[in-house]
């Protein structure tokens, strides 16, 4: 398991797995879904694989076509801190546009 | 042709690893041109990263045994070495479109003569071999005639003043940025020029054997 900087791909990856485990299509819809944007499955995968990597998910099936991937602790604890810090950024954003 | 044919792009442990899960999401997908770029794009990404699927696994006897192969993670240098392969091909297409297409249309670039054609196109083949030969093995033999080829082809482009804007970020990532080690840093040092003098040498020597 190593440190891992997320992706804007990985982070709604994470946000998708907080609510639940999901198989790839399931989190794809949920992408769409809560950010409009939908995430193709070379981009997915390719995103998941690197979750899956750094210990942030696991799958919870070893084979099959919809094997379902959850949160790990180190994971949960990645998302808090990229959200604290997105936090930050938006609302440094707000108030320097509110100042203009 | 059916999405899901896309996936032949994926090396073969990320194919075992997330092959089933992509062909399911692909399963009733129409091709699209954001479709294939997208597989395409995670396809490259795959190769630069096979490491990320888990070891490269290759079935052995009946099926029952698996051997991890060069342990599993592709190294910078046979990275490099990859990536320097597909160059040569790309270096190949070019010689032969500037030699078909361009060459005949009017006003066409009509640079290469004959004998640099056939020592170039025959050395960039030779080299794109060798060095997608030592792009698949992790052996001291592999990354030392990697080298060798990687300054050879440097000096291929260097002694081809079309394209010589490709050589020197070459030789700079050949020499300093790649190898992890200082003594590999030194062998580089000394290969890639020797490469070079070579690189140069061959398609003048195969001008002078085989131009009229």
């Amino acid at each position: 398991m190593a440190d891992m900087k997320v992706s804007a791909e990985a982070l709604l990856i994470l946000v998708s797995l907080a609510e639940g485990p999901k198989h790839g299509y399931a989190i794809q819809q949920d992408i769409e879904g809560v950010s409009g944007r939908r995430l193709g499955p070379g981009s997915l995968y390719g995103a998941i694989a690197r979750l899956v990597s750094a210990g942030y998910i696991e799958s919870l099936a070893d084979e099959g076509p919809r094997r379902p991937y959850r949160l790990t602790a180190p994971g949960s604890r990645a998302l808090a801190a990229e959200l604290d810090a997105l936090k930050k950024v938006t609302a440094t954003g707000k108030r320097r546009l509110a100042t203009r | 042709m059916r999405a899901s044919r896309l996936l032949a792009l994926y090396p073969q442990n990320w194919r075992r690893r997330y092959g089933e899960e992509i062909a399911y999401m692909l399963r009733e997908k129409r091709l699209s041109v954001s479709l294939v770029v997208d597989l395409v794009r995670g396809a490259s990404d795959a190769h630069l990263h096979p490491e990320l699927a888990g070891p490269l696994l290759a079935a052995a006897g009946g099926g029952t045994i698996q051997v991890p192969l060069g342990g599993g993670s592709m190294t910078k240098l046979r990275r490099l070495h990859a990536v320097l392969g597909l160059l040569c091909l790309a270096f190949v297409a070019l010689i032969v479109v500037a030699n078909t297409v361009l060459h005949t249309a009017p006003g066409g670039l009509g640079y290469f003569k004959r004998g640099d054609v056939a020592a170039m196109l025959g050395l960039a083949t030779v080299l794109a071999v060798v060095l997608f030969w030592a792009s698949a093995g992790d052996t001291d033999r592999h990354r030392a005639i990697g080298s060798i080829a990687s300054g050879t082809m440097a000096g291929l482009l260097l002694g081809t003043v079309s394209i010589p804007v490709l050589a020197v970020p070459l030789s700079v990532i050949g020499c300093f940025r790649l190898p992890d080690s200082r003594a590999a840093r030194a062998a580089l040092l000394l290969l890639v020029p020797l490469g070079a003098v070579v690189g140069v040498a061959l398609p003048n020597l195969g001008r002078s054997l085989i131009a009229p």
